[in-house]
């Protein structure tokens, strides 16, 4: 496969995978709200034969579907933003922002692999003018190899840290094998770091992966 | 008296929570389990006519915990959910021996008619194992 093949094929199948993911808990909160719009009904059933109704669990049921609503309004947007990351092959992404927004995508995806991701907190701030995208799908292939070489149970950190000139962001965890994209992926991962401008660093067991990328703040 | 016992399996207790109401109300005697290993335990610690399992839960997916709980006991009358249109993965769980798979959100109607299915099934092989032994100690009794 040409690089450039590569570079399509892995931004398509990232943005298939978070999409699908992200279409999957929707479904999820469907049934929720689907089960409780259905158990409304047999009270109401259940009324109209003389069962009296019980406003309590009424309000508990309407709390519940509220709870649900605001869930698929999370997912909502979290798609909606990660749908945004393609408006601009170059624009100022504050990193913090973004980890967490890649966590949240992602998060249910690490959780079926049994890994745990959370967020440093980047301090001071760190922004950097890149591609949004670009650099979201580089730590999906990233959080791959991870997925791969670490223990199931394992905590896993994001991290992101700036200087004048470069940006970093990774990982941090204990890893069973220094991690390295699998000969499938590694021909994408090459492709976007190249696109990018970024390098990539895996010092063994010590447990991170590094992508850092020119600075270019707008 | 129950018009049959179930185990739901989700790790959505949300789900769970309303699910069984709504099936404890049509007379159906539930229980739930948020993972695929608590519902594998369960299955060997009693009996279901129907077992409601999600396709996709963190640490042991759906086929995965099919697998396991067939390996251990292939009498199990087993109903995948799934949350997207997954024909494949259906397919794959049917011919590992589950009894069929809706998708979610699954028509309560569906899935009560389901249950209904796979405890007449149980009945069936219970049945036909009880005559069997009963044709296996005659036998024995040169009848």
């Amino acid at each position: 496969m040409e690089p450039n093949d590569a570079r399509l094929r892995a931004g398509l199948t990232f943005f298939g995978r978070i999409t699908a993911n992200m279409t999957h808990e929707i479904k999820n909160v469907l049934a929720v709200i689907n089960e409780i719009s259905g158990l409304f009904s047999d009270l109401c059933t259940a009324a109209e034969r003389g069962r009296p109704l019980d406003p309590a669990q009424l309000a508990r049921l309407s709390g519940k579907m509220c709870e649900q609503i605001q869930r698929a309004d999370g997912v909502v947007k979290r798609l909606n933003r990660f749908a945004h990351s393609v408006d601009s092959p170059c624009q100022a992404v504050d990193l913090q922002e973004m980890l967490e927004l890649f966590s949240n995508l992602t998060r249910r995806l690490s959780e079926q692999k049994s890994v745990t991701v959370t967020v440093r907190t980047s301090d001071p701030a760190c922004t950097c003018g890149t591609d949004h995208y670009g650099l979201l799908l580089l730590l999906f292939l990233g959080l791959e190899m991870v997925w791969e070489n670490v223990e199931k149970g394992s905590s896993v950190t994001l991290f992101a840290r700036g200087d004048k000139d470069s940006a970093t962001v990774g990982f941090e965890c204990p890893v069973l094998r220094p991690l390295a994209p699998n000969p499938e992926k590694k021909l994408f991962w090459d492709s976007w770091l190249a696109k990018m401008n970024a390098t990539a660093a895996a010092p063994g067991k010590s447990g991170a992966l590094e992508i850092t990328l020119p600075r270019g703040l707008v | 008296m129950a018009k049959g016992k179930v185990l739901l399996v989700d790790d959505n207790k949300d789900f769970l929570d309303v699910l069984s109401t709504r099936m404890e109300d049509k007379g159906l005697s539930v229980e739930t389990a948020v993972s695929g290993p608590e519902a594998i335990k369960k299955t060997q610690e009693d009996s279901y006519d129907a077992i409601i399992l999600d396709m996709v839960m963190p640490e042991m997916d759906g086929i995965e915990t099919l697998e396991r709980m067939l390996a251990k006991n292939p009498e199990l009358q087993v109903i995948l959910l799934t949350g997207h249109a997954s024909l494949e993965k259906g397919i794959e769980a049917v011919k590992m021996g589950a009894l069929d798979f809706l998708e979610k959100p699954a028509d309560i109607k569906a899935l009560m008619t389901k249950i209904q299915e796979a405890k007449a099934k149980k009945a069936l092989i219970v049945e036909k194992r009880s005559a069997k032994r009963i044709h296996d100690i005659l036998g024995t009794k040169g009848w």
